[in-house]
């Protein structure tokens, strides 16, 4: 049921069993849930059913972004083109790529500070099942190279320590040709058990006078008007910068924000950047060749979303081994022409390492791909999410982002760059061309719109925003989904891992609730 | 001038004593099958970076461990010559050419023939 809240009378109390303060796919993936549950169960949604500039402009701020030995980068445009503020959220605007963190991921690494999640890849398997249900995609099994097809089978590469890894594609998002996102969104505005508040604006999340638990919540509309929202339990699901936002701006009872004692809202910001340099035929490229590949590799790279694709990726026994971050090599089809030079290069390399034996049917000799590379980005308590002084039209203070590079994080590109290189030359592979210097990371890189690891996930209060279950620490009916809960954001797209994660707290509340 | 196509016969059997203006038949395939001129400017960016290297001999005894006697006992070149490109990137023996990240042994090739081109 959709409810404008602009046209409620002025103070209106909305009430549910379960508030859920965002109507984004990780807000409607939960409200899905409760269906026909007895569960009366509410979204409060920021904007309309199609994006308003007024609304969109509650998302600006301040962004920068720092590394070492580069220059800082303003990207206060980030704030407001990487999110989307009406009903379905950035799932609109969703590439619709699909992947489940590994289980390397999920794992506690000496050498990824701060690495370790309190649950297993296995104990969110079977939400993973679900979410890909809900995507209609097939499973992604626990070992990764078991998930492919007849017509496109894992890519072996010898002895290295390289695994092709899947990548799936779903029509539910509103970017897709042919999308099912509409229906997604019907499935809880056309529903009689789900009430779906749109232009509603949560400004202020108010606590009992302990601090125990949330009381009620501040919806405000931009026309002024101001309602009280109030439940048993209420779901912060505004996405990775926005749940950090509110809670940092709600701070009637704790001075330092909700959840915030330990000063770790909005900390350990991490997110994705892709690096490349893509100046075709006359300029500096990153791309690599293959050689002797047991079957054509163009296939996975063809961009045709209906099938599988693939990137390549270390195993985990390499990662141990060479104590490497998670990290991806992503390969697409060349625009230009190779260089003379590349030409040559390739040429050389394949008299070398060309096999002796018959090559068998399907075996391709060399192909070369543009690529770009993908390394995980380790927790970094400085970069975080805070606020400044400037408000918005509802009285929000602003947030700013300083999306902090550790040195160590160019070190790690620098180490993934020579285990690729090492990997494929070693074994007869092939070979990396990879132009961008330290000093250009900064410069070159392109973000992707994962926001990960603001409340992140802990057993302890002090090394964590919320608990296992997703639960506030010390506030007790006040939940957090999406991504800002990820300890560690790996190496995947988070959108499958914070469906399955918004379905495991859904099978959580559906316990508490009904308790 | 140049020698012909060594075909994939033993090493023995081919090799000659270098002579610094021609590239040495060991490597002759490799000039055939590339473009020389971008191969040549490959080299040059190697050698600027070694020049101590910059001796058709002294590539020769770099790519053949330096024992004319091993040149004569390695066999069949192209699984030779893949076998020490392949302990190049074992043992972090990469050299950055116009961006790529080759061997040194392909780069000694390169350099080869630069100098002879």
């Amino acid at each position: 049921m959709l409810i404008d809240t602009r046209e409620l009378p002025p103070d209106s109390l909305i009430e549910a069993d379960l508030m859920i303060v965002g109507g984004g796919i990780a807000g409607i993936a939960m409200a899905r849930e409760f269906g026909q549950s007895g569960i009366d169960v509410c979204i409060l949604e920021s904007g309309g059913e199609e994006p308003e500039p007024e609304v969109q402009e509650l998302y600006a701020g301040k962004a920068r972004m720092h590394g070492a030995g580069n220059d800082s980068l303003d990207i206060d445009d980030y704030l407001t083109s990487s999110r989307f503020r009406y009903l379905g959220g950035s799932g609109n605007a969703w590439g619709g790529k699909c992947v489940p963190l590994d289980s390397a991921d999920f794992t506690g690494r000496d050498w990824v500070p701060g690495s370790g999640w309190p649950l297993t890849r296995r104990e969110l398997q079977p939400f993973y099942d679900r979410a890909c249900d809900l995507f209609d995609i097939c499973h992604f099994p626990l070992n990764p190279s078991a998930h492919w097809t007849e017509e496109r089978p894992a890519v072996h590469l010898g002895d290295a320590g390289l695994q092709s890894l899947p990548r799936c594609f779903t029509r539910c998002t509103g970017a897709s040709r042919d999308n099912t996102y509409g229906a997604f969104k019907a499935s809880v505005t056309d529903s009689a058990h789900t009430r779906v508040y749109l232009h509603a604006n949560v400004r202020n999340i108010r606590l009992r006078k302990d601090g125990s638990a949330v009381e009620s919540l501040e919806v405000a509309t931009l026309d002024g008007r101001r309602h009280k929202a109030r439940a048993h339990c209420y779901v912060l699901a505004t996405g990775g910068i926005e749940n950090a936002r509110l809670l940092l701006a709600s701070n009637d009872i704790a001075p330092g924000g909700i959840g915030n004692d330990n000063d770790l809202v909005g900390r350990f910001f991490q997110g994705h950047v892709t690096l490349g340099m893509f100046d075709g035929a006359a300029g500096r490229n990153s791309s690599m060749f293959l050689t002797q590949l047991d079957q054509p590799f163009d296939l996975y790279v063809d961009g045709d979303r209906s099938t599988v694709q693939a990137v390549l990726g270390p195993t985990w026994e390499a990662q141990k081994q060479n104590r490497l971050r998670n990290c991806t090599l992503t390969p697409f089809s060349t625009w230009y022409e190779a260089h003379a030079s590349s030409k040559a290069i390739m040429n050389t390399s394949f008299l070398l390492d060309r096999k002796q034996e018959q090559p068998g049917p399907g075996a391709v000799d060399t192909a070369h791909f543009a690529f770009f590379f993908m390394v995980e980005q380790a927790p970094n308590e400085q970069s975080r999410i805070t606020l400044t002084d400037r408000r918005d039209r509802l009285g929000m203070p602003r947030v700013q982002l300083d999306w902090d590079f550790h040195e160590q994080d160019f070190e790690e590109l620098d180490r993934a760059v020579a285990f690729f290189r090492r990997e494929l030359g070693r074994t007869a592979r092939g070979r990396l061309e990879w132009p961008v210097l330290r000093e250009e990371l900064i410069g070159n890189m392109s973000a992707s719109r994962h926001h990960n690891g603001s409340t992140r996930m802990n057993e302890s209060p002090k090394r964590g925003v919320v608990d296992p279950d997703c639960r506030l620490h010390d506030v007790s009916n006040l939940y957090v989904a999406g991504s800002s809960v990820f300890p560690t954001g790996g190496i995947a797209n988070p959108t499958l891992t914070l469906v399955a994660l918004a379905m495991r707290l859904s099978d959580h509340l559906k316990l508490e609730l009904r308790g | 001038m140049l020698l012909a196509s060594v075909g994939g016969l033993p090493l023995a059997s081919v090799l000659r004593p270098a002579v610094a203006e021609e590239l040495p038949s060991s490597l002759m395939r490799f000039s055939e099958s590339v473009n020389l001129k971008a191969a040549a400017r490959l080299g040059e960016d190697y050698l600027a970076l070694r020049p101590n290297e910059a001796n058709v001999e002294t590539l020769l005894q770099a790519l053949f461990n330096g024992s004319s006697s091993e040149r004569e006992d390695t066999g069949d070149l192209q699984a030779f010559l893949s076998g020490k490109a392949r302990e190049d990137f074992a043992a972090g023996r990469v050299v950055n050419l116009k961006d790529w990240h080759v061997s040194e042994t392909e780069a000694r090739i390169f350099a080869a023939i630069a100098l002879t081109a």
